[in-house]
C-alpha cells in the first residue's frame, strides 16, 4: 500500500514539474508587457527599464525559468504584477473560500445522490425512478453558468430569499469582523462562536453550492442506480436472499459495499470537475475564491498568478486522483496484489 | 400416499413470464413430491427450468416471472400464499435453503467468510452474544470440514479455492438449521475430484442433519449415484419420476431413454453418439399435446391432440406418455 502511494506521489511530482514548465513558457509566449503593467500606464521609459531589471525580465528566458523554479521550491510564487502582493499570500486567502464550496458541494452531492440512486434502483421503472433519471440527466446537461443565473433570478431577484452575490454581507463584515484561524470562513465563525456571521455565510453559500453540486449530484445518483441494478443481479445477492437475510441488510450492507467503490471514485474525480467549475461560478456569484482570482489574472496576463493557480489546480487533481486510486485499492480483491497498481 | 411423509409437495404448478414477445410458459408441473429425508434428483437439459423451479420454491423469481397457479406445500403450508417478509423470516435459510452452481459468484466478494456466515446465523438466531456467534461460525465451518476454520473465516472469497468456497456456501446454507436443501448444480463449476468431495459431504450432511435434498443436475451419472429418486424435467414439464434403478435400467419415457442413450460411455467409444432430432420447444409457443411429440420417434396423431395424463405405471413410478404401454424396455440404440 505504502509503496503504491509513494510511487503515485513521485509520478505526481513529475506531472507538476511538467505542468509548471508548460504554463511558464506558454504564459510568456503570449505577447504582453509585464514590466509596463508593473509600473502602470503612465510610466516613463526609465521606470519600465528599472521594472524589467527588478522583475528579472532583462535576463534570458531560461535563466528566468531556473530562478522561478528555485523560488517555487522555497514556496515563493513571485509577486502579482497587478496587485504587487505575493501570489502565495493571495492564494492563501482565496483557496479556502473555493475549497469550502467544493468540499460542501461534493459532500452534499454524495449524501443526497446516493439515497436517490438507491431508491431509484430498488423502485426501477416507477414514476420516481423516471423522474429521478430525468432530473439527473437534466442537471448534468445544463450549463453551469445558466443554472447559476436561473437560481439567482428565482431565489434572489424574484423571491428575495437569498443574497444575489458575495460571500458575506459587507456591513456585517464591518460590525462583526471574523477572526481568521483556519482561513475557512464557515469553520472560523463556528470556532469563534460568531453565529450571526455563520448564518450569513450559509445564506450566501446556498446558491453557489447548489449550482456547483448539480453536476456531481446527477452523476452520483445515476452511477449509484446503474451499478446497484447490476449488483442486485449478482448471484451473491440472490444467495443472501435465499438464506433469509433481511432486505434492508441485503441492500444497505451487501449490495452497497460493492457499489461504493465505483461511486466514490467517480465522485472524487467529479470534485476535480467541480474545482474547474468554480472558475465560472465564482465569477457569476462574485465569490472571493480562486476562480475569481484566476479570471482576473488571465485578463491581466498576470503570469505569476496564473502559474500559481494552475499549480494549485494540478495539485488538487493529483491528490483527488490519488484518493480515487486509494479507494479502489481498498477493495479486498485488489489490496493483496503485491507490487501492482 | 400420506402427505406427512413429504417435506415438499408441488401441485399443478404453472409459472409464466412476461416477455416482449408475449407470455412464455416456463413451468408446468402436475405433481412432484420430496419425501422427508430423501435425496430427490431433478434431471434436465439446460433451459429445462431446473433452476427456475428452485427459485419458485424459495419465492425468488425475477420481476417478469410469476406463478400462474398451483400450490407448493412445505410441511403442509402453501409457500405461494406467504408474503416475502414471512418467507424471508421463517422459510428461507431456516426451513428451505439452497446452494448454487457458481460458488465464486455466490459469495459476496467484499466481505469475509466470518461476516457472511455470521450474518445468516444471527438473522435466524437473534440475541446470540458475540462469543456464541463466533463459536457457531467455527462449528459450522467444522461441520463442512474446512480445515483451520479460525484462519479461513478471516479470508475473503477470492482467497479460497473453488472447493473451499462451495464448503463455505454450504455452511452458510445450513447454518440456520434448514431441513430442505436445494442443491442447484452445486458441483458443476468444480474439478471432478473436488466434486466427489462435495458430493460425499452433501450425502453425509443429509444423513447427519436429517436433511431432505432436492438435487438439481444435468448430469445423469452424477445424480444417479447420489439420489434415491429421479424426476426428468423437459421444457418445464416433468415427464417421468421414479426410483433411480427404475429410471436407469427401465426408462419408460422415450425422452428418458433418448437422454440416457446419448450419454457417452466406454462401450460407445468410437461410435457417434445418438442425438435427439428436432429442436427444444419454444416456451413462447408450446405444443397443446405432449411436449415431446414433435421430436418423438413413436409419434402418432393423438400425441399432439391431448396432453398425456400423468399417471402411476408401477407403484411410485409416474409417467406422462399416452403410448407408454407400447414402449417396452429395449436396447439403447433404437434411436438415431
Amino acid at each position: 500500500m505504502w509503496k503504491f502511494i509513494i510511487r503515485r506521489v513521485a509520478i505526481g511530482i513529475f506531472i507538476l514539474f511538467v505542468v509548471v514548465s508548460t504554463t511558464f513558457f506558454f504564459s510568456r509566449i503570449v505577447p504582453s508587457e509585464p514590466a509596463q503593467k508593473w509600473v502602470g500606464a503612465h510610466a516613463t521609459e526609465e521606470q519600465i527599464e528599472a521594472a524589467k531589471i527588478e522583475l528579472g525580465l532583462d535576463k534570458p528566458l531560461y535563466s528566468q525559468y531556473i530562478k522561478y523554479l528555485g523560488d517555487l521550491l522555497k514556496g515563493d510564487f513571485g509577486m502579482s504584477i497587478v496587485s504587487h502582493r505575493p501570489v502565495s499570500l493571495e492564494l492563501k486567502n482565496a483557496i479556502p473560500n473555493t475549497l469550502e464550496l467544493v468540499i460542501l458541494s461534493v459532500i452534499l452531492a454524495f449524501a443526497i445522490g446516493l439515497p436517490i440512486g438507491v431508491y431509484s434502483a430498488i423502485h426501477e421503472n416507477t414514476i420516481f425512478d423516471h423522474l429521478g433519471r430525468f432530473i439527473s440527466v437534466g442537471v448534468i446537461s445544463m450549463p453551469t453558468f445558466w443554472v447559476a443565473l436561473m437560481l439567482q433570478i428565482i431565489f434572489s431577484t424574484k423571491l428575495g430569499l437569498l443574497p444575489l452575490t458575495g460571500q458575506m454581507d459587507t456591513i456585517l463584515k464591518l460590525t462583526n469582523p471574523l477572526d481568521k484561524i483556519t482561513g475557512f470562513a464557515m469553520l472560523d465563525s463556528v470556532i469563534t462562536g460568531n453565529w450571526r456571521v455563520f448564518k450569513d455565510l450559509i445564506l450566501h453559500a446556498i446558491l453557489p453550492i447548489l449550482t456547483l453540486m448539480s453536476y456531481s449530484l446527477g452523476l452520483t445518483s445515476r452511477m449509484t442506480r446503474s451499478i446497484l441494478l447490476e449488483v442486485l443481479n449478482e448471484d451473491y445477492i440472490r444467495a443472501s436472499r435465499a438464506y433469509g437475510i433481511k432486505e434492508r441488510i441485503v441492500i444497505w450492507k451487501y449490495a452497497i459495499k460493492n457499489v461504493l467503490g465505483t461511486v466514490t471514485t467517480v465522485l472524487a474525480l467529479s470534485a476535480g470537475y467541480a474545482l474547474v467549475n468554480t472558475f465560472v461560478i465564482e465569477a457569476v456569484f462574485s465569490w472571493p475564491g480562486i476562480g475569481s482570482y484566476i479570471s482576473r489574472s488571465v485578463i491581466n496576463l498576470d503570469y505569476p498568478a496564473i502559474i500559481g493557480v494552475t499549480l494549485f489546480a494540478s495539485v488538487s487533481y493529483i491528490i483527488l486522483n490519488l484518493i480515487a486510486d486509494i479507494i479502489v485499492a481498498l477493495d479486498p480483491r485488489i489490496r493483496f496484489v503485491k507490487g501492482g497498481d | 400416499m400420506n402427505s406427512k411423509d413429504n417435506v415438499l409437495e408441488i401441485k399443478d404448478l404453472k409459472v409464466d413470464a412476461h416477455t416482449v414477445m408475449g407470455t412464455a410458459e416456463l413451468l408446468n408441473i402436475k405433481h412432484l413430491e420430496i419425501k422427508t429425508g430423501e435425496i430427490f434428483g431433478i434431471i434436465g437439459e439446460s433451459g429445462a427450468g431446473k433452476s427456475l423451479l428452485a427459485l419458485t420454491i424459495l419465492g425468488l423469481l425475477p420481476k417478469n416471472v410469476y406463478v400462474k397457479n398451483g400450490q407448493i406445500l412445505y410441511k403442509g403450508e402453501d409457500l405461494l400464499k406467504k408474503s416475502q417478509e414471512e418467507l424471508s423470516q421463517r422459510i428461507r435459510g431456516k426451513g428451505i435453503t439452497m446452494i448454487f452452481q457458481d460458488p465464486m459468484a455466490s459469495l459476496n466478494p467484499v466481505f469475509t467468510v466470518y461476516d457472511q456466515v455470521s450474518q445468516v446465523i444471527s438473522r435466524h438466531n437473534p440475541g446470540l452474544s458475540k462469543k456464541q456467534l463466533y463459536d457457531r461460525v467455527i462449528e459450522m465451518l467444522e461441520l463442512v470440514k474446512l480445515s483451520d476454520p479460525e484462519n479461513t473465516m478471516k479470508k475473503y472469497p477470492h482467497e479460497l479455492s473453488g472447493g473451499m468456497r462451495q464448503r463455505v456456501l454450504i455452511s452458510m446454507a445450513l447454518s440456520a438449521k434448514a431441513d430442505l436443501l436445494i442443491s442447484d448444480e452445486a458441483t458443476r463449476a468444480l474439478d471432478v475430484t473436488i466434486q466427489a468431495g462435495i458430493l460425499k459431504l452433501l450425502e453425509e450432511l443429509a444423513e447427519k442433519l436429517g436433511l431432505s435434498t432436492l438435487f438439481i443436475s444435468s448430469n445423469m451419472a452424477l445424480a444417479s449415484t447420489v439420489c434415491q429418486r429421479l424426476g426428468i424435467l423437459y421444457a418445464g414439464e416433468v415427464l417421468e419420476i421414479g426410483r433411480v434403478e427404475e429410471i436407469i435400467r427401465n426408462p419408460r419415457h422415450v425422452y428418458t431413454r433418448s437422454f440416457l442413450s446419448s450419454l457417452p460411455t466406454v462401450e460407445k467409444k468410437g461410435k457417434p453418439l445418438p442425438i435427439i432430432k428436432g429442436i427444444y420447444p419454444d416456451p413462447l409457443n408450446k405444443a397443446k399435446g405432449c411436449i415431446f411429440a414433435d421430436r418423438c420417434p413413436d409419434y402418432s396423431a393423438e400425441c399432439s391432440q391431448n396432453k398425456p395424463t400423468y399417471h402411476e405405471v408401477i407403484p411410485g413410478h409416474f409417467l406422462a406418455c399416452i403410448k407408454e404401454e407400447k414402449h417396452k424396455p429395449s436396447s439403447d440404440n433404437d434411436m438415431d
